[in-house]
């Protein structure tokens, strides 16, 4: 018989779980069913999905462990369980840098010039995959944490603060600063302002050409 | 679309594999089997991974989490078996400690480290981290590159104007070259500057040759990084140059963020044979081959001037999506020319069976010959790298875990033992989270 183990009656918020959890260990199971997909997608995209198999499932065995300290006034789990992750891949920033080094170099390489890219580029998640990898790489730590709760995880302001106990203002300036450096890797400005990823555009007077492949 | 919906197009990633929720699912149970209430509770409930087979409750939970577990002891098995099979010396590491002077007398005693934005880079001695000069970058520039002759005297740095706001991360200006020789005591002389033409290029590895006559650079072109990479040889004393390419596509060394140091290519001691290795873009990830470029033949085509190491080219490279065993980042060449030395990485299916090791290669053969660190772990939180090699491979400047520790710590490999460089010297290098806040090269 397959068991989709899907809950019976109202889902209970993630604190009545875990409080349930403290006394009865196998109501954990609700928090790992939940989140682990996300929690798992989050780390590949920041270490690489063959650390993140191991890196998720230490996630999942340190918040187990700290259930007990979980703040239950907090309804939702998100914050917590991408803090745990996040502080986890504090001891990975090797791996990290080579991970976007990696993706540089996919990005760089896996589009094949045409003609017409010769003489102008196109603005896309692949076209700007070399240069947003490497100034991801670049930020510093603190603001690559903040930037990749906001844009991988989906975390808000107010979240990321919970979740990396820092002040709601840091978590502000953080993001700011972060995107600002982003903004400046794909060419200054915000590229939703002045043209679409199907848009052609010339290179005089624009961005520098891209080392793309 | 806004950098935040670019940078989530770049770093999406698909859901977890079953196998890898069981294997997650199985190790919570694992860690959790020592909380009586979970055993007995979940014993009676029939505790499965989600969206899994229900196992059968009661004792048969036991067989749930140790069939894989034996699984995983048998593949662990069969991969010592093959190693010994093979040939491969299994030998004990063990940490610091003893004889720690001993053990720094075997690698160099000064290395220059570059700070990983901008400003002086410093000299220190590896033995006690004493800082023994800084060396300025030519004004308006910032080092991106150094590299050492591993000679305790010799170092080239490169230097230019970083990329500018706007522009690529790899846009570089033109970098220039210099040299900075230490005085017997470890302080840094001026650093001059050689008479070698600016490099427009994306420079993509520096390496010295030990008897500091020379140095190779290699370099990638500015609109294709998989066309018109290069490596470039100069005199230090003369400036004069020879260059080899390489036909068709192909990647030389690694793509630059930040600051660069040692490690894409490397020499043998006769200063005239120079390893590198040499990448293209698959379906499947970016295999390679280590290549051994003899420099005292005429400028040209660096495939006909070359010749391959018989390493696996699965083996070699980046990011192959089903590689079950592969060398991390570029190995080292022994001075003697008869060994690589890398750090190496397998896995297995699930439970995954992690191990990482610094392996020696046959040079001939391109097949192992010894392992001198390895840790099998489900997981490896610290990262395993190989910074210096001696001559026949017997003491190396290593990163790898200390037994019991999460962190990797810079120290002194032998086969033997692991001897932990000092705190002081470790502070100068790396922050609390294992990044390098200065990149050191010897």
């Amino acid at each position: 018989m397959i068991v989709t183990g899907e809950p019976t009656g109202p889902p209970a918020t993630d604190a009545a779980v875990i409080e349930q959890s403290w006394a009865e260990p196998e109501q954990f199971e609700a928090i790992f069913r939940r989140y682990f997909g996300r929690i798992h997608q989050y780390l590949a995209a920041r270490v690489g999905g063959r650390i993140a198999d191991d890196l998720a499932a230490e996630v999942f065995t340190a918040a187990f462990a700290q259930r007990q300290r979980y703040d239950l006034t907090r309804d939702c789990a998100r914050p917590w369980l991408y803090g745990i992750a996040t502080n986890l891949v504090g001891t990975y920033r090797r791996q990290e840098q080579r991970r976007y080094r990696a993706l540089a170099r996919a990005h760089a390489q896996g589009v094949t010039p045409s003609d017409e890219d010769l003489v102008a580029e196109r603005v896309s998640a692949a076209a700007a995959g070399p240069d947003l990898a490497v100034a991801l790489a670049r930020l510093n730590s603190g603001d690559r944490d903040v930037l990749l709760l906001v844009a991988v995880a989906g975390l808000d302001n107010q979240e990321v603060a919970q979740s990396l106990g820092i002040p709601y203002g840091t978590v502000c300036s953080r993001l700011s600063r972060a995107r600002m450096r982003l903004r400046e890797s794909l060419g200054g400005t915000n590229p939703a302002d002045s043209y679409g990823p199907g848009d052609i555009v010339r290179p005089a007077g624009g961005r520098k050409e891209q080392p793309n492949g | 679309m806004d950098e935040l919906s670019t940078l989530q197009e770049l770093l999406a990633e698909p859901p977890p594999e079953p196998e890898v929720v069981e294997a997650a699912w199985l190790r919570l149970e694992r860690a959790t089997l020592g909380t009586t209430s979970l055993r007995t509770r979940a014993a009676a409930k029939g505790w499965r991974a989600p969206g899994l087979l229900r196992r059968t409750a009661g004792p048969r939970r036991w067989s749930g989490w140790l069939a894989p577990v034996a699984a995983a002891a048998a593949v662990v098995g069969v991969i010592l078996a093959s190693l010994a099979i093979s040939g491969v010396l299994l030998r004990p590491t063990g940490t610091g400690g003893a004889d720690a002077a001993g053990a720094f007398a075997k690698v160099p005693r000064y290395f220059v480290a570059l700070p990983m934005v901008k400003g002086r880079a410093i000299v220190a001695a590896t033995a006690t981290g004493s800082v023994l000069g800084t060396v300025a970058p030519p004004p308006k520039t910032t080092f991106a590159w150094a590299a050492g002759a591993g000679d305790d005297r010799t170092f080239v740095f490169a230097a230019g104007a970083p990329p500018k706001p706007g522009t690529s991360a790899l846009d570089w200006g033109p970098v220039s070259f210099y040299r900075v020789v230490l005085s017997r005591s470890g302080h840094p002389g001026p650093l001059v500057h050689l008479p070698i033409s600016p490099e427009t290029a994306i420079i993509s590895g520096l390496a010295v040759s030990p008897d500091g006559s020379k140095f190779a650079v290699s370099l990638l072109g500015r609109t294709n990084l998989q066309i018109g990479s290069k490596i470039q040889v100069f005199s230090l004393a003369t400036g004069a140059g020879r260059e080899w390419a390489w036909p068709g596509k192909g990647i030389i060394g690694d793509i630059p963020i930040g600051v660069g140091g040692t490690g894409e290519m490397s020499w043998e001691a006769n200063s005239r044979t120079l390893l590198f290795q040499v990448t293209h873009r698959t379906g499947s990830g970016d295999p390679g081959q280590l290549r051994l470029l003899d420099t005292a033949t005429p400028a040209g085509s660096l495939l006909t001037s070359s010749t391959k190491i018989p390493v696996s080219a699965d083996e070699v490279g980046w990011q192959h999506n089903n590689a079950t065993h592969r060398i991390i980042g570029v190995p080292l060449i022994t001075g003697d020319g008869t060994k690589l030395v890398a750090s190496f990485f397998h896995s297995s299916a699930a439970p995954k069976v992690f191990g990482f090791t610094i392996t020696e290669f046959s040079v001939r053969t391109g097949k192992p010959v010894r392992v001198v660190y390895q840790r099998r772990t489900d997981t490896e939180a610290g990262s395993t790298d190989v910074m210096w090699v001696n001559n026949t491979g017997s003491a190396m400047i290593a990163i790898r875990p200390l037994p019991g520790h999460r962190t990797s710590v810079l120290g002194v490999q032998t086969p033997a033992k692991f001897t932990p460089l000092p705190l002081r010297t470790r502070r100068l290098l790396l922050h609390d989270d294992q990044g390098f806040s200065r990149l050191p090269v010897w």
